[in-house]
């Protein structure tokens, strides 16, 4: 508990870090957001007049100042194009990107854990090469081109699944579910050749040890010494990734968002930064920030439960 | 007898055949009311205000909820929309507008002069072109519940083009939407449009459904006017922005229309039986703007220098990829069916004469001083441009500093003359000439030319048509002379829509008011 008290306490100089780095590399950028809210047609005068609108025209430490302070009463500020706040710009992507993430995640478990074990298991032979293949290829393949992909065969030309767009949960599971089946199988495939490769390399290493071989040596069976012995050793590492991956998809799925037309976080920052929408900008990154170390906790308290050893 | 029956049989069959075709096409003809017709955009608006941003975006969907008093038939000539009639009166001086009775706002409420007057007044306050106009105007009221009287401070020919403005709408709002606005944008999006605004949920789409009781005009439609009917139950706008998901979707069946598409798409469209894909020739050009306030292209021998230089089909060719997707025409204001048209400068266009700009070079004494070229990849047109026009002025002597940036930088940037010589943009449709942005001091560039500023003032002034259009011809004139920026030339847009969808009315930008789906 002392530990976990620790830790939020941390979180807290982490969060003024980032907000201050965010604030000033967003503002020091270049570009406007008043420009591009008045369009192309719009006179130097005018946006000179929006910039004040906008509050835009005071020095950036005062800016700085009146931002921080919004912040400490937990006020994000609102969008300068969305009309609404940014809490509740952020809120309404966190569906569409959990569940891409969520889903793609359990994907990405589902085949990186068997495809790991088994071809660690049998080192060096066919298993082993094919799936490390798909593994390498995995990894390889950029997950937008993966996506295009998906959308050509199973959208365009056999039309079963749609091609972009999200329909949210309370429209109807299945309803849902269609639209993230080409998004989550691309994502899942991706980040699966990851979880593959660390799950392998580290059950290999496992498979090595003493307790392996005396778990052979006192009569138990192959599956078991797998299953019970080599694998819950292997998860530390494993989880460990699985949280990193998790993690970074939760600000980081951009591309998949981008191709498939998924209206998440990842979307949102891409958009916000093209616009110069600061505003949001700021508040996904702080976001983002403290989804990351929240989940880093999460994966340092399940140590706790996969390594008996593990004490904080 | 067994020929006979089987004669019989054959007209029987006929018949029944000919009923069969007939019905086909009535069915074809027949506009139908239902179904929901799903847009994929090029991107998330910045608001749904028309009043509020000169961003085209923003005019294709706000044209949607909101009417303005005048607009454009398909020959680009204004007609009236909310307004029923008006009169010009003391030499141009007085404009007063009837407007038309019984037209609800989705509201309820009836429009009356009171919105008009809110909405009109807060319009010229924000909106480029509105400014414009009311800086002539000396008093804009109210005669009686529905009529309005423009009092200008002289003749003016701009009252009517300006209320017709395509771009940034001046729509008529309620009034109290107008009250609750203040400076700001306003919260509710309501107007006496033939679709009723919904929702707006960003980056997932923007909802509209058909308005049952919308008064539509009497006359058949024409441009942007006359008699619109929603056929649809609804409407979404939705930003896709990545063009190969637009497509994708589009053929997917996801999306019935797809917007501004890449032209290399065109070929693999065109060869999809469910598709139709329509180039629209939405009077739009490439311009590279010099900046006229400070720096090297001050020097209006070197400004000649680089126009003399460009071979513009190269350019064009290098933007749009395909020939179907351009055009080479000097007129400022490029749709070829509007009655502004005119080829007067002709002869400065695309002169691709290497010796003439480097003797200019030479007059000018240009010292090899690099040119800020900025440009963008926000629109593919712009960069590839960009990079053919460095070649070629490059190869008479010009040193070109070609500068990519993205496109909230670009229009950062050309506000400010320290940052940049030139910078590429995309001219668009402008329904009369006192809105073409590169003959405007005020607009970054900075075309201050006196002689073109007293014409212009005059054209302002002068009410009749072919008056104006003289003077037009002598500012295109004194334009190419000056050579404020490079006209490159005109490109075209591709848009798609699933065959079954009819009555899309193609001008600058899509329409869906007589839009219907067959089913």
């Amino acid at each position: 508990m002392g530990y976990l008290i620790r830790r939020i306490i941390a979180l807290i100089p982490v969060m003024f870090v980032v907000a201050t780095v965010v604030f000033f590399l967003v503002h020091l950028i270049p570009g406007d957001p008043a420009s591009v809210l008045l369009g192309p047609n719009a006179t130097p005068s005018e946006v000179m007049k929006v910039r004040t609108q906008m509050g835009l025209d005071k020095p950036i430490h005062v800016q700085f100042v009146i931002w921080l302070s919004r912040i400490i009463h937990g006020d994000l500020g609102n969008s300068m194009f969305l009309g609404r706040s940014v809490t509740q710009a952020v809120f309404e992507r966190l569906e569409p990107t959990l569940v891409l993430v969520v889903l793609s995640s359990i994907v990405a478990i589902l085949i990186g854990i068997p495809a790991g074990v088994f071809a660690a298991v049998r080192p060096n032979r066919w298993l082993d090469k094919t799936l490390m293949f798909f593994a390498i290829l995995g990894v390889s393949i950029p997950t937008f081109w993966l996506g295009l992909n998906f959308i050509e065969f199973f959208s365009v030309l056999l039309r079963w699944l749609p091609a972009a767009g999200y329909a949210p949960l309370s429209s109807g599971i299945w309803g849902s579910l269609r639209y993230m089946i080409l998004p989550v199988s691309s994502l899942g495939f991706n980040q699966s050749a990851l979880i593959a490769r660390i799950c392998r390399s580290s059950m290999l290493e496992v498979m090595q040890q003493d307790y392996i071989r005396t778990a052979r040596a006192k009569g138990l069976m192959e599956p078991w010494v797998v299953l019970k012995h080599a694998l819950r050793n292997v998860m530390i590492p494993t989880v460990t990734v699985i949280g990193t991956t998790f993690a970074v998809l939760i600000g980081g799925a951009v591309v998949t968002e981008i191709v498939f037309n998924i209206p998440g976080i990842g979307l949102l920052i891409i958009n916000s930064v093209l616009r110069r929408d600061y505003p949001v900008i700021q508040g996904c990154v702080l976001f983002i920030s403290a989804a990351y170390v929240v989940i880093n906790l999460f994966v340092d308290i399940s140590y706790v439960y996969i390594d008996p050893r593990v004490k904080y | 007898m067994k020929r006979k029956i089987l004669l019989l049989a054959a007209f029987l069959m006929l018949g029944f055949l000919l009923s069969l075709s007939n019905r086909a096409v009535s069915e074809a003809a027949d506009p139908k009311f239902g179904g929901t017709l799903r847009i994929a955009m090029e991107a998330e608006p910045p608001t749904v205000d028309g009043h509020w941003t000169t961003a085209t975006i923003v005019s294709v969907i706000s044209h949607h909820y909101l009417e303005p008093l005048f607009t454009f038939n398909n020959k680009y000539n204004i007609i009236p929309m909310l307004a029923e009639s008006y009169k010009i009166g003391e030499g141009g001086k007085v404009y007063t507008i009837k407007l038309r009775q019984g037209v609800p706002f989705h509201n309820g409420k009836e429009m009356t002069s009171a919105d008009v007057v809110a909405s009109i007044t807060r319009w010229g306050k924000i909106a480029t072109v509105g400014k414009r106009l009311f800086s002539q105007v000396e008093s804009f009221k109210a005669l009686d519940k529905y009529t309005v009287e423009f009092r200008m401070k002289g003749p003016s020919g701009i009252v009517l083009p300006s209320l017709a403005n395509v771009n940034q709408i001046p729509g008529i709002y309620p009034k109290e939407i107008v009250d609750e606005a203040g400076d700001g944008q306003v919260k509710q999006f309501i107007g006496t449009g033939p679709f009723k605004f919904v929702e707006r949920i960003p980056d997932r789409h923007i909802k509209f459904v058909r308005f049952d009781k919308y008064a539509a005009r009497k006359e058949a439609q024409s441009g942007f006017g006359g008699k619109k009917i929603p056929y649809l139950d609804e409407l979404f706008f939705i930003p896709v922005p990545d063009v190969t998901t637009r497509i994708a979707g589009t053929q997917s069946g996801d999306f019935q229309v797809g917007n501004r598409l890449a032209p290399d798409a065109y070929k693999r469209l065109k060869e999809d039986p469910k598709l139709d894909p329509v180039i629209v020739k939405a009077g739009d050009y490439i311009v590279g703007v010099f900046n006229k306030k400070t720096g090297l292209f001050t020097n209006k021998k070197l400004r000649q220098a680089a126009l003399a230089a460009l071979d513009m089909e190269a350019i064009m060719k290098g933007a749009m990829g395909q020939e179907e997707f351009y055009g080479l025409s000097n007129s400022v204001i490029a749709m070829r069916e509007s009655i502004w048209w005119t080829d007067v400068g002709k002869e400065q266009y695309n002169q691709k004469n290497k010796e003439k700009a480097k003797q200019l070079l030479k007059e000018a004494g240009y010292k090899g001083e690099p040119i800020r070229w900025m440009c963008s990849m926000a629109y593919e047109w712009m960069y590839k441009s960009s990079l053919v026009a460095k070649q070629q002025l490059e190869d008479v002597g010009f040193k070109v500093d070609l500068q990519v940036l993205d496109w909230a930088t670009v229009v950062q940037r050309r506000n400010d003359p320290t940052f940049y010589d030139i910078f590429v943009t995309g001219m668009i449709f402008f329904g009369d000439p006192t809105q073409v942005l590169t003959v405007s001091c005020d607009w970054p560039g900075w075309t201050c030319v006196p002689t073109i500023d007293a014409l212009m003032n005059k054209l302002a002034q002068e009410t009749t048509f072919e008056k104006r259009y003289e003077i037009w011809k002598e500012v295109q004139k004194i334009y190419w002379d000056e050579v404020p920026v490079l006209q490159f030339g005109d490109y075209y847009l591709l848009r798609v829509k699933q065959k079954n969808v009819k009555g899309i009315f193609n001008m600058i930008e899509p329409f869906f008011w007589n839009a219907w789906i067959e089913k």
